[in-house]
């Protein structure tokens, strides 16, 4: 069967597309330093916003559940969180549980800024959603 | 703002890309988009009016923003580079879908060799206009390449579909010699036009 134009046309523009996917990052880059480039340093701009964006939402999601899981502990009390983990498990996490047991206001606000205990509340959160599935 | 079920996976790969190969990236993925919306242009489908933005910006920031958020996956075995361009086709090839037959949604194509994917044919119905665009685009090619034995072997290669690897082998050439080759052939049809 004989090559129609368009399937011609559709070979070079893949030619093309290939050609442009192998070309050396460096000889790129040289020709944006010499000429910049306003569409990608307005998009190189926008991936950064939205970098920081998705990450200030992610903390934001982390903290709030971290709030309503100190809720929860409240409400459940911490003999029951522990009875969710093995014996093994809890003497590991001990230091953390027994910051729980008598908390201030200043105590929940410090909770909140810790890192360390911000990754705790997520494991209760994950081991009590997993006890609750069972 | 939907944070993505592939989001916490992404970011650590993300985490390994400097500004450069940000640069770089988006410089080819917005050449890509703009070669491939040439390869499919026989539809109305990628215009302005249909898409509500530029075509090149509306697929460039919606490959970027999915990958960035975790709505796609980014695979464990492709670089950045291959990952957003995966998502472009994928995109450009679900509206078309969309657009023909509105099952978008069906479409599942998978390609081991991304470079492959830079071939398939676009089956949609050409019009009559359509058909005499590429008549001249093509007789423009041909006549660029006349008188230059090289660039005739090239337009021959090209009419028979091999890859630039193919083609760079049968000129006795590496890969890279054979781009500047082919960039002279667009070269002297841009010159005739």
């Amino acid at each position: 069967m004989a090559t129609t134009n368009k399937q011609i046309l559709n070979n070079l523009y893949g030619l093309m597309l290939e050609i442009n996917y192998h070309r050396d990052d460096d000889e790129i880059l040289a020709e944006l330093q010499a000429k910049p480039d306003a569409l990608v340093d307005k998009h190189l701009a926008k991936v950064k916003q939205l970098t920081a964006k998705l990450k200030a939402e992610t903390n934001r999601q982390r903290y709030q559940s971290a709030v309503q899981q100190l809720q929860i502990l409240k409400e459940k009390g911490i003999e029951q969180f522990k009875a969710m983990f093995s014996y093994s498990d809890q003497a590991k996490l001990v230091p953390m549980f027994n910051r729980f047991t008598e908390l201030s206001q200043a105590d929940e606000e410090a909770i909140l800024e810790d890192q360390q205990m911000l990754q705790f509340l997520e494991i209760l959160k994950n081991k009590a959603d997993e006890t609750g599935h069972e | 703002m939907i944070i993505g079920q592939y989001y916490s996976g992404n970011q650590q790969k993300f985490s390994g890309v400097m500004e450069n190969e940000w640069k770089v990236v988006l410089k080819k993925c917005e050449k890509h988009i703009r070669i491939r919306l040439k390869q499919r242009m026989s539809s109305g489908v990628h215009s302005a009016a249909n898409l509500g933005t530029n075509p090149v910006v509306h697929y460039l920031e919606a490959a970027y923003t999915k990958l960035l958020a975790g709505e796609w996956e980014w695979k464990e075995t492709y670089n950045l580079l291959e990952q957003m361009i995966r998502i472009i086709n994928k995109m450009i090839s679900v509206e078309v879908e969309k657009y023909k037959t509105d099952k978008a949604q069906a479409l599942k194509i998978e390609y081991t060799d991304i470079t492959d994917e830079f071939y398939v044919p676009d089956d949609h119905e050409t019009s009559k206009e359509d058909e005499e665009t590429f008549q001249a685009q093509c007789e423009s090619l041909k006549q660029a390449a006349a008188g230059d034995d090289e660039l005739v072997m090239i337009y021959e290669a090209i009419c028979e579909g091999m890859k630039r690897a193919d083609i760079a082998e049968l000129l006795g050439k590496t890969p890279k010699q054979f781009d500047k080759l082919k960039e002279k052939l667009i070269n002297k049809v841009k010159k005739s036009q």
